[in-house]
């Protein structure tokens, strides 16, 4: 196979996905630069491993080699500034909300205009919770596939979308009564 | 089922990843338990407010293209980029410019003239106008031409008169050469012309006659005691020699 081969299949089976990694990228990172960073990195490891890619399903191949590449990006970052605390007192209690302390789920629908207020919950979730919940309720994967990117068996990917669900829901409550006072 | 078997599915029940057994379960203990259903309702509200809201970040336009850049760079590591990055234009065209105005300043520069053969040189073409040679005394009389540079010169000429051989006098003219004060005395071969250049200097040439070509024009180089010559003509070379001879002959 040629240079020009491989380039031409790599973006045919790997860069279409494009956009899912990038998306993956900023839900991970938290930051749009990171995740241009990590994303252009993660495609070169990406290209360099193309000839051992497994299995039948790129996507999942590509979205774990960018997950990777964003681990290790952020590391690195994290020796230069300790990563911001994930607040436990307002998401340790690990117990499911009760009847949503009376707020309906009409009015969380009723705040899904405000995409900017959605987005600042989601990226106050732990990163093990986030990736899931975002590989999921945006790329819309199967558990799975989930299960290949992160590398966890799937009773994991459902154990941990459960308790994602739980914090986040807990925190748009919590963002909901915020707003109101 | 009871509550805490179907909190625990729930979420893979709404993600449709229970099997079909398991699914009717839930739905079963769905319409018997109000708290399972209200859970239930904030999870499918929750997902369609994470469905609807432009969440999904797409990639950034010029990121595709770099990634082919940089997997171009990765591959074919030893031959550069053939479009060329904003900064490599800028560095490219300021260094264009540079060298650009530095020839533009070297050719604009007068050629500096290594050596005085090429001085004597540049100073006979300089000496020939269209009206014929530059000439401050014009004479054939050597008793005119050879006073006239009293006080005007720190040297006193050599001025021969030569015509028997066939090289007529013309007159002189006071000149330089490099930055050397120098006489000139033109002497005229049928329509060729003939500067001798003499200046005075610590013995710049041998004693004995040195020929050469400098940009077509034959030129004869010599010294005599602390003075030196140079006579550059466009007559050919054994021509210039005779008269060099003629001209030395005591």
């Amino acid at each position: 196979m040629t240079n020009r081969e491989r380039t031409a299949r790599f973006e045919e089976q790997v860069l279409v996905h494009l956009d899912s990694a990038y998306n993956l990228a900023r839900w991970i990172t938290r930051d749009t630069g990171t995740a241009r960073d990590a994303v252009q990195d993660g495609c070169l490891r990406a290209f360099r491993a193309f000839d051992q890619m497994q299995g039948p399903n790129a996507r999942s191949w590509f979205l774990a080699v960018i997950r990777n590449t964003c681990i290790d990006l952020l590391r690195e970052q994290r020796d230069r500034a300790v990563e911001e605390e994930y607040d436990e007192d307002l998401h340790g209690s690990g117990v499911a909300p009760e009847g949503g302390g009376g707020i309906t789920p009409e009015d969380i629908a009723a705040r899904a205009s405000d995409a900017r207020w959605l987005r600042g919950c989601i990226d106050a979730l732990p990163r093990e919770y986030r990736e899931v919940v975002v590989l999921r309720e945006l790329e819309e994967l199967s558990y799975k596939e989930i299960s290949a990117i992160v590398d966890i068996p799937i009773g994991t990917v459902m154990s941990r979308l459960a308790r994602g669900r739980d914090l986040l829901q807990q925190r748009m409550l919590f963002a909901h009564r915020q707003f109101r006072r | 089922m009871n509550c805490a078997l179907a909190l625990r599915m729930l979420d893979a029940y709404i993600d449709d990843e229970l099997d079909g057994v398991t699914a009717a379960e839930i739905v079963e203990h769905l319409a018997s338990c109000p708290t399972c259903t209200e859970l239930h309702g904030h999870r499918v509200a929750m997902r369609s407010a994470l469905r609807e809201a432009p969440l999904r970040q797409v990639a950034p336009p010029g990121l595709r293209k770099s990634i082919l850049r940089g997997i171009e760079r990765q591959e074919h590591p030893e031959t550069p980029s053939r479009s060329l990055r904003w900064w490599q234009a800028i560095v490219l065209g300021c260094s264009t410019a540079v060298l650009g105005a530095m020839g533009g300043w070297w050719l604009a520069q007068p050629r500096a003239l290594e050596t005085l053969p090429e001085f004597a040189v540049a100073r006979h073409v300089a000496s020939l106008t269209p009206t014929g040679p530059r000439i401050d005394v014009a004479s054939s009389d050597r008793h005119v031409v050879r006073p006239w540079f009293q006080g005007r010169l720190e040297f006193a000429p050599m001025v021969r008169d030569l015509s028997a051989q066939g090289f007529d006098l013309m007159g002189a003219r006071l000149d330089r050469v490099g930055d050397r004060q120098a006489v000139a005395i033109v002497y005229r071969l049928h329509s060729h012309i003939i500067n001798v250049f003499s200046w005075r200097g610590p013995g710049d040439y041998a004693e004995t006659e040195r020929e050469a070509t400098i940009r077509g024009f034959n030129v004869v180089t010599w010294s005599d005691r602390d003075m030196n010559f140079a006579a550059v003509s466009d007559t050919d070379s054994a021509e210039l020699k005779r008269f060099t001879v003629a001209y030395r002959a005591p």
